[in-house]
């Protein structure tokens, strides 16, 4: 399993605070331990979390400045600044800084700071299901096995095994061609990216069906598609662009 | 007030463009989420992030107006066109403005109006002063808790009060404000963070409108001379 790390939040804006931890949902491995709105009490807080790993910081919290505040924690807690002034750049890099982000924040910027953690090679030390292939970018094959973590137990199940996945918010729901089925933590982009493209497709926002179960595709209303799959009664709906893509991708002529 | 330009109020300016810009970065980050990883999301989260997208360009909205105020007070193009307005029904269109954020924050508000409720003022400078008011008292107030507004006459005066039941102790930022009302002068010190606060202080200002903030029911009130 990842290490996990201890990340605080100082900033003073509130939408700004849910949308980093939105944001951060992705990032499974960081734990938000406390948050801070005003200098007062992100002072209290930085002393009081003193070894944590990583600050979130805004600089300007209701006209005070934050800077002061890093002398608080120990030299090993990096800070990553999110903050809309970018005149402290140069002073914030003082510091064990990773990063710094003028706002607007993106996720793709956010990403882009905290791979600068150095994130698995520090954290990442045994067997991380569906991690590891992630590290270097490689998917599964059809005949690959994925370590599920199911109920508390580490189960290898056959990539083959799988006929469907369906997203739960942070979940995903996996049903097996036996008729079994679990849940597990984790969005089903972390899916999309690790199934091989040739044998999984996602056919809609929230799933991504076995391509050799598939029974057929009948066209659906406003050009979606409606998907039967080997041992699932409900058809599936194929939204409009997945099934364009589905139909390019896989089409002999173009007359389909 | 001083309306010649000094530093407070050049520093008061760039608080205000900050405090402008801030739900825009919220509003740019949420739609990044919409925008570029969508389908990673489930549809809760999405209604999610759209109203928060909603809210935000409220907030924005409110934000730019009273930046505007604050340069129509500074450049002395506050000229305002009195007529006879009623008060209540400004309140009620402001309650249903807020509508939304209202159920969001499963706020239980009580509005009372009395019997008397025209005055003689600028209806839409008063409608800014009301609208500020109804916009702190609801993102001040926590979730589930109660908001009472009251509209009454005492003596020769028209008051409406906000106020929540949230007793929690105002913060320093508040505290300052409060302090700068009495004082001739702002300073950097006094100067007040909060620019809904700040608009609807210039703006009663203007309109010779007595404001009274009370400290410990975090109350906000605002007196009319009657018609």
């Amino acid at each position: 399993m990842a290490k996990s790390i201890n990340a605080l939040i100082i900033e003073d804006d509130a939408s700004s605070v849910t949308l980093l931890k939105e944001f951060l949902k992705d990032f499974s491995y960081i734990n938000i331990t406390g948050e801070a709105t005003n200098i007062k009490d992100a002072e209290v807080l930085m002393k009081e979390h003193s070894n944590a790993d990583l600050v979130f910081m805004d600089i300007d919290l209701k006209g005070a400045n934050s800077l002061d505040l890093i002398k608080h924690v120990n030299a090993k807690t990096r800070v990553l600044f999110i903050t809309a002034f970018p005149d402290f750049a140069v002073k914030a890099f003082e510091f064990n800084t990773i990063d710094y982000i003028v706002k607007p924040i993106s996720f793709d910027r956010l990403k882009k700071a905290l791979s600068r953690l150095n994130i698995y090679e520090d954290h990442h030390d045994d067997v991380e299901d569906l991690d590891k292939p992630l590290k270097n970018g490689t998917k599964f094959g059809i005949d690959n096995m994925v370590l599920m973590n199911i109920n508390d137990e580490m189960k290898f199940i056959k990539i083959k095994d799988i006929n469907y996945i369906e997203a739960k918010g942070n979940y995903t729901y996996v049903a097996l061609n036996d008729g079994n089925s679990f849940t597990t933590y984790g969005l089903i982009k972390l899916w999309e990216d690790k199934l091989p493209a040739d044998d999984f497709f996602r056919v809609h926002r929230s799933t991504i069906v076995n391509l050799h179960n598939v029974i057929k595709i009948e066209k659906g209303t406003y050009d979606t598609g409606i998907l039967y799959l080997k041992g699932v009664d409900q058809p599936f709906e194929v939204s409009r662009n997945y099934f364009s893509i589905i139909k390019n991708k896989f089409k002999l002529t173009s007359t389909l | 007030m001083d309306q010649t330009p000094n530093p407070v109020n050049k520093q008061l300016l760039s608080r205000l463009t900050h405090h402008v810009r801030n739900p825009f970065n919220g509003i740019i980050g949420f739609t990044d989420l919409l925008v570029n990883h969508f389908d990673k999301h489930s549809d809760d989260d999405i209604r999610k992030y759209v109203q928060i997208v909603h809210q935000l360009s409220k907030k924005a909205l409110l934000r730019s107006e009273n930046l505007a105020w604050w340069l129509k007070f500074y450049t002395n193009n506050l000229g305002p066109v009195f007529q006879d307005v009623d008060v209540s029904e400004l309140v009620k269109e402001e309650l249903s403005y807020f509508a939304t954020e209202i159920e969001r924050q499963q706020l239980d508000i009580e509005f009372e109006k009395g019997d008397h409720n025209m005055i003689y003022t600028d209806k839409v400078m008063l409608q800014a002063i009301i609208r500020n008011a109804m916009s702190n008292i609801i993102e001040f107030t926590p979730q589930g808790e109660s908001v009472d507004i009251k509209l009454y006459q005492a003596g020769t005066k028209l008051n409406l009060a906000f106020s929540n039941t949230f007793k929690e102790q105002p913060t320093d930022e508040t505290l300052a404000f409060i302090n700068a009302l009495g004082n001739k002068e702002v300073t950097t010190e006094t100067m007040p963070d909060n620019p809904g606060l700040w608009c609807i202080k210039m703006l009663s200002t203007k309109l010779n409108l007595a404001l009274a903030i009370q400290v410990k029911s975090n109350s906000i009130n605002v007196s009319f001379g009657l018609n």
